[in-house]
This record gives C-alpha cells, sequence and structure tokens, in this order.
C-alpha cells in the first residue's frame, strides 16, 4: 500500500498541485492586469496599512462587526477552516508530504488531537450544512452547488478518518478507502480555481479592495 | 404602506420605447466588469452574512427577498447569466428592486466576510435599467437639469450670482466686510453647494460665508460647477454624472485652488 501512495500517487498529487498553481498565477496575472486598464480608481489611493488591517480583522476570530452578531456562525466557520488548514499539513499521516522531498518534521498534531479536530470539523460542518438548508436568509442564495462542495471536503475528512483507524466501511477496505481519500483530495484542489474554493485565495484580494475602498478613500473602517 | 404603493411613487411612468438590446446590455455590463466585479462575481459564498446590514430586510421582517445578496443574484447575477438576453417586464422588476429595495449605503459591504462592493454592483444594474429610464423619475428631471444647466434644480447662471450678491449684501450688514468672492482665482478654498441652498436656504449660503469671513480662510464660489450634488449617478446615468463632477473639478484647476470644499 505505502508503495502505491509513495509511487503514482504523490507523483499525482505533485503534478496536480503544480498544475493547479500555474492556474491561479495566470489568473492572477490577467487579473491584475485587467485591474491596471478597468480599475484604475483602485491604486489612486492604494494603502498597504487599510488593506491589511481589512484583511487582519477578518482573520481574527470575533474581529468584526459581523463576526460578533453572528457567535455560533463565526465559531462554525472558524473551527472548520482552521481544522480543514491545520489537519491536511500537520497531522503524523500526512508526514510523508514534507518529510520525503524536505526531510523536514513537521508532526505537530498528535493523533489523538487529531481524533478531537475531527469531531470539531464534524459538528462545524454539520452546523453550516443545516443552517444553510433551515435559516431562510441563507436557504434562498444557497446552490446545489454549495452542498456539492460542503459534501466533498466532508467526505475527504470521513474517507481520512476511516482509513487511518483501519475500518472497513461500506464494504470497501481500508486501502481502497485511503485511495479515495487521496483522490477527493486531488478533487478538492483542481476544483479551487474553478469553483467557490477559489475564496482560499480571493478573500485576500477582496478584503483588501475593500479596505482600500472604505479606509484610504474614505477613513471608514470595514470591520 | 402597502408594498405597491411604495413602488408606485419611486416608479417612472414614461419609460423609453427603445428595444431591449442584448448587446448594449452587455456592453455597459461588459464596461463594469473589470478585476473588482470578476473578483465579487466569483466570490459571494452563499453565507448569508449580508442579511442582518440590510435596513430593507430587517424593515421587512426578516423577509429573506430583501437580503442584499439575494437582490444582485436576482438583478446583475441573471443579467450576467442570460447575457443580457431579457425582457422589459425583466428589467422593470430589476428596476424595482434596485431602486425601490436598495439605496446603495454600501452597509452590507461591511458585514459581508470578503467585502464584496455590492452598492457599486446595484450602481451597474442601475445603469443598465437607466439606458430604458427606467430609473426613478424624479432623479430622470434631475439627471436632464444636469445636462441642461449643470445642476439638478435648473438654476441658471445668472440666478446663481444674483443670489450670491444678495446673500452678501444681507450678511455685509451683519459681519462687515464679509464678501462672498465669486470665481476669484488662487484663492486656497473652492466652496461648492447643494443647489437647494441657492434655490430655497440661502441662509445657509451665508452662514457658510460668515464662518470663512471669521476664520479668515481665502475661499471662493464658482460660476460653474457649483451645485455638488450629483443625483445622475444615483438614476445610473453615468455620462452626466461624469461630466458635471468634471465641470466642479475643472473650476478648480482654472481658478488654482489647493480645496475643494462641500457643504454640509
Amino acid at each position: 500500500m505505502y508503495e502505491i501512495v509513495r509511487g503514482p500517487l504523490i507523483f499525482i498529487h505533485w503534478v496536480t498541485f503544480f498544475a493547479v498553481s500555474l492556474v491561479m498565477i495566470i489568473q492572477f496575472i490577467n487579473l491584475y492586469r485587467l485591474s491596471r486598464t478597468k480599475d484604475a480608481v483602485l491604486y489612486d489611493n492604494w494603502s498597504w496599512k487599510w488593506a491589511l488591517y481589512s484583511i487582519v480583522r477578518w482573520l481574527i476570530p470575533f474581529g468584526s462587526k459581523g463576526m460578533k452578531s453572528h457567535p455560533f456562525v463565526t465559531m462554525a466557520y472558524f473551527s472548520l477552516h482552521v481544522t480543514l488548514f491545520a489537519m491536511p499539513i500537520f497531522i503524523s499521516s500526512h508526514i510523508f508530504f514534507w518529510k520525503e522531498p524536505t526531510q523536514a518534521d513537521l508532526w505537530l498534531i498528535s493523533d489523538r488531537i487529531a481524533d478531537v479536530m475531527t469531531i470539531i470539523f464534524a459538528a462545524s460542518i454539520l452546523f453550516i450544512a443545516i443552517r444553510r438548508a433551515v435559516a431562510p436568509e441563507v436557504r434562498i442564495v444557497t446552490t446545489v452547488g454549495d452542498y456539492l462542495l460542503l459534501a466533498l471536503v466532508a467526505a475527504m475528512f470521513l474517507t481520512g478518518y476511516v482509513a487511518y483507524h483501519r475500518w472497513i466501511a461500506f464494504g470497501i477496505n481500508y486501502k481502497n478507502i485511503l485511495i479515495l481519500h487521496i483522490l477527493l483530495g486531488e478533487l478538492l484542489m483542481i476544483l479551487i480555481p474553478f469553483t467557490k474554493l477559489g475564496h482560499m485565495i480571493l478573500f485576500f484580494f477582496t478584503r483588501a479592495i475593500i479596505g482600500v475602498e472604505f479606509g484610504a478613500r474614505r477613513g471608514a473602517r470595514t470591520w | 404602506m402597502g408594498d405597491t404603493e411604495e413602488k408606485a411613487k419611486i416608479k417612472n411612468d414614461k419609460p423609453n420605447d427603445k428595444p431591449i438590446d442584448p448587446k448594449k446590455i452587455m456592453e455597459i455590463l461588459n464596461k463594469a466588469l473589470g478585476a473588482r466585479m470578476k473578483l465579487w462575481l466569483k466570490s459571494c459564498y452563499h453565507c448569508g452574512l449580508c442579511a442582518d446590514s440590510c435596513f430593507f430586510y430587517l424593515a421587512h421582517d426578516k423577509d429573506p427577498k430583501y437580503m442584499p445578496s439575494y437582490k444582485i443574484i436576482q438583478t446583475l447575477g441573471k443579467l450576467f447569466k442570460k447575457k443580457g438576453k431579457v425582457d422589459r417586464v425583466f428589467l422593470e422588476e430589476a428596476a424595482d428592486i434596485v431602486w425601490g429595495n436598495c439605496t446603495a449605503c454600501r452597509r452590507c459591504s461591511l458585514y459581508c466576510p470578503f467585502g464584496i462592493d455590492m452598492g457599486v454592483m446595484f450602481g451597474t444594474v442601475r445603469a443598465v435599467c437607466a439606458e430604458y429610464d427606467l430609473s426613478p423619475e424624479a432623479l430622470l428631471i434631475a439627471t436632464k437639469n444636469y445636462e441642461e444647466f449643470d445642476n439638478q434644480m435648473g438654476v441658471t447662471e445668472e440666478e446663481w450670482i444674483d443670489t450670491c450678491q444678495w446673500v452678501e449684501g444681507e450678511t455685509t450688514e451683519e459681519l462687515p466686510g464679509l464678501t462672498i468672492p465669486m470665481d476669484k482665482k488662487g484663492a486656497k478654498i473652492l466652496y461648492t453647494i447643494n443647489v437647494r441652498e441657492a434655490k430655497f436656504y440661502p441662509q445657509d449660503i451665508a452662514q457658510a460665508a460668515m464662518i470663512f469671513h471669521v476664520a479668515g480662510e481665502d475661499w471662493t464660489v464658482s460660476t460653474k460647477g457649483w451645485d455638488d450634488t450629483n443625483l445622475a449617478m444615483f438614476a445610473g446615468k453615468g455620462k452626466t454624472a461624469a461630466e458635471h463632477v468634471k465641470s466642479t473639478y475643472d473650476s478648480a484647476q482654472e481658478l488654482g485652488v489647493k480645496q475643494i470644499v462641500i457643504t454640509e
């Protein structure tokens, strides 16, 4: 099993990673060039200070007015994002990502903590899905795609959890679950530049833009 | 007040009879489709956090039809999705939304985790509707006045100069030595007003003049571009709006002032 992961799958992984990065770099260059001709107004008042404030305040839990007025939503989204970022990078099962190419030991999260994080993740994604279905103001704008992305992310976590514990789920043995887990991860990575998952990168741009527009131009906060 | 009554008040009964042209609509949309607009269209994650920011939403017992992102999806979203191939009924409904259910106050941008500038997006829909004169009637009348008189109430240049001289005469009695300098080259401040002050509340001009006089400021008013309101912008008439701003800016450059001060 380890051979399949180390061999073709890690190869597929790095190819996907660099292809997706390349696509995103091209997208960024195109957007930047377009902005130079059509969004001149943005650069007239550009200010790194306001751009950074606008980003950082929304990266701190309860750092903005909007977050304070929705404590449960804030907690759910922060738990989801923290676990979603921390686990793929730092858990012991993923150590080979880093160890193979760099010899770096980034094993920071113990397996017990990883289990707790999985539960936190499951609870937050469940909360977000239920909120989508129940709260009228979210339901009215929710599309099938929104549920699909949540389902994909949830499936990636579930398969990872099952594979780690070497359970037999749905009559599929652990090896195939593991391969499914890896392929789901690759699929999600491929989807980043083409779907709403793009907010992973675009968040920083849109926040910087509104920070400059409200802050540098008018001296008003956006948090 | 019922919903239909509210709408009836702002609606323009006399839209033009230009045939709806998807090409023209796409031209307006593409003009607005810069990098920022592309990012905004891509970034909405449908989280619903903008809802609470909107007073239309709150005032209608949290009816989700009034939440900002839904209003955008129903108007701008559909215009882009259908590539401008919409009918007059669609545009009339869009006009109801972007003027009747939104003031473009931009408060939603403060509550959006991604900081999507929905005010600008609503402005784009307004520009599309304005192409067919679906803007509220009062705004269209103001727009015509801007085009003809460069102010929203149709005050002529002579009337404006007369008003300033009259206000100056009245106010000097109270504060000897007070003047309202007209087109004074090299002044530090160009003072612009809301045309309403010239037409209905000249005492506001007098009070501003008194402040400038007592503060010892080097100021002037201009004969051109002196109205700092811009209802053409709210009407979705971008060209007129831009020309009107430019006239103020041109005056400032011609007079060589350092600052433009706008009325309260």
